[in-house]
């Protein structure tokens, strides 16, 4: 009695074991040749509850006081930093002209799209947007903070969502431009927002150098926070971070 | 069975919302509480299709798949040897 216990119990153990094994192969299979199977899947799943957050977020919640007061306030910031920026103004339109004069002025769309997910719960530097393919993007699509500051582009597109991939993802890299020089440079990702480069010891740089991508129409992709020398070798690391927390990024703009 | 299932929705809202913190410790007490707790698979599979899955990231892409099927597996084996 015993014995056919314990063969009927190893014969049922083997073919659990023989499901999940058959299970695992073509769940890999279906990831390996239908890579996006899964990601179509679940995302769109997803997205409602994202969606749904983002609102929340964004003040869905609270009571009309707490609005009105927040309002008051984010309209006395806007006043103030808008006052800050008339000077930085006029010069960025003297820039524009001049580029027009040139032939090189932006006619590029760029469509606003929500962050869904961002880090640190999202790992690898990577953004989760609500737009996709239905408003025309595709993995050439460059996406920008503030109008014009460079962060990354959409890596995955999907119906109605897509994945962007920070520059700053680890391993990421990017050709820039430091300090008044210009002096090229290879932007390697590092995770957090933070970059480094790599450059000849000597380098005529400093902390407080702008760092530009090489496209006219971008703006300061952010500024060297730290030189560390390397007094064996022959290079100095430069470390820099964009202007914007990514952390705390809810809004974007894709250019298709 | 019913504490299986919360425990179930408990990790699915955690990786819905990417805080792999939080669902990585329940998943590893689970496996250990609940026999054949394939739900933590799935769990890494959801976790890396939304999250991960993008060519650039390469392995790193997948790594909630491998690292839930890789506890699974050691979970089992080592229930094996102290049950033996």
């Amino acid at each position: 009695m015993m014995k056919s216990f314990e063969a009927h119990s190893r014969h049922n153990g083997r073919l659990i074991g023989l499901t999940i094994s058959l299970a695992t192969m073509t769940i890999a299979a279906v990831i390996f040749f239908v890579p996006r199977f899964f990601p179509g899947i679940f995302l769109a799943f997803a997205k409602p509850f994202w969606q749904a957050e983002f609102r929340i977020e964004s003040g869905g919640l609270k009571s009309v006081g707490q609005l009105l007061s927040e309002n008051e306030s984010l309209k006395r910031q806007v006043e103030e930093s808008n006052l800050r920026l008339d000077s930085v103004k006029s010069i960025e339109d003297e820039n524009l002209a001049l580029q027009a004069l040139m032939g090189r002025a932006s006619t590029t769309p760029g469509i606003l799209a929500a962050v869904l997910e961002r880090p640190p719960y999202v790992p690898y530097d990577e953004l989760i947007i609500d737009i996709g393919l239905d408003q025309g993007l595709s993995t050439t699509s460059k996406v920008y903070v503030a109008g014009d500051i460079l962060i990354g582009r959409v890596a995955e597109v999907y119906q109605a969502i897509s994945k962007v991939i920070l520059y700053s993802s680890p391993g990421q890299k990017l050709e820039v431009q430091i300090g008044s020089d210009h002096v090229p440079a290879t932007a390697i990702g590092r995770g957090g927002g933070q970059y480094v480069a790599e450059l000849p010891r000597g380098t005529a740089i400093a902390e407080g150098d702008y760092v530009n991508t090489l496209s006219l129409k971008d703006r300061s992709f952010g500024t060297v926070s730290r030189i560390l020398p390397d007094p064996a070798g022959q290079f100095e690391q430069v470390l820099f971070a964009l202007p914007v927390n990514i952390y705390q990024l809810r809004w974007v703009m894709v250019a298709r | 069975m019913p504490i299986r299932i919360i425990t179930d929705i408990f990790i699915f809202i955690a990786i819905l919302h990417g805080w792999w913190f939080v669902a990585l410790p329940i998943a590893f007490l689970s496996v250990w509480n609940f026999p054949y707790f394939l739900e933590f698979v799935l769990a890494g599979i959801i976790y890396d299709s939304l999250f991960g899955l993008i060519p650039e990231l390469g392995i790193l892409g997948y790594v909630g798949t491998i690292i839930s099927t890789m506890i699974l597996i050691a979970s089992g084996l080592l229930k094996k040897v102290i049950r033996d």
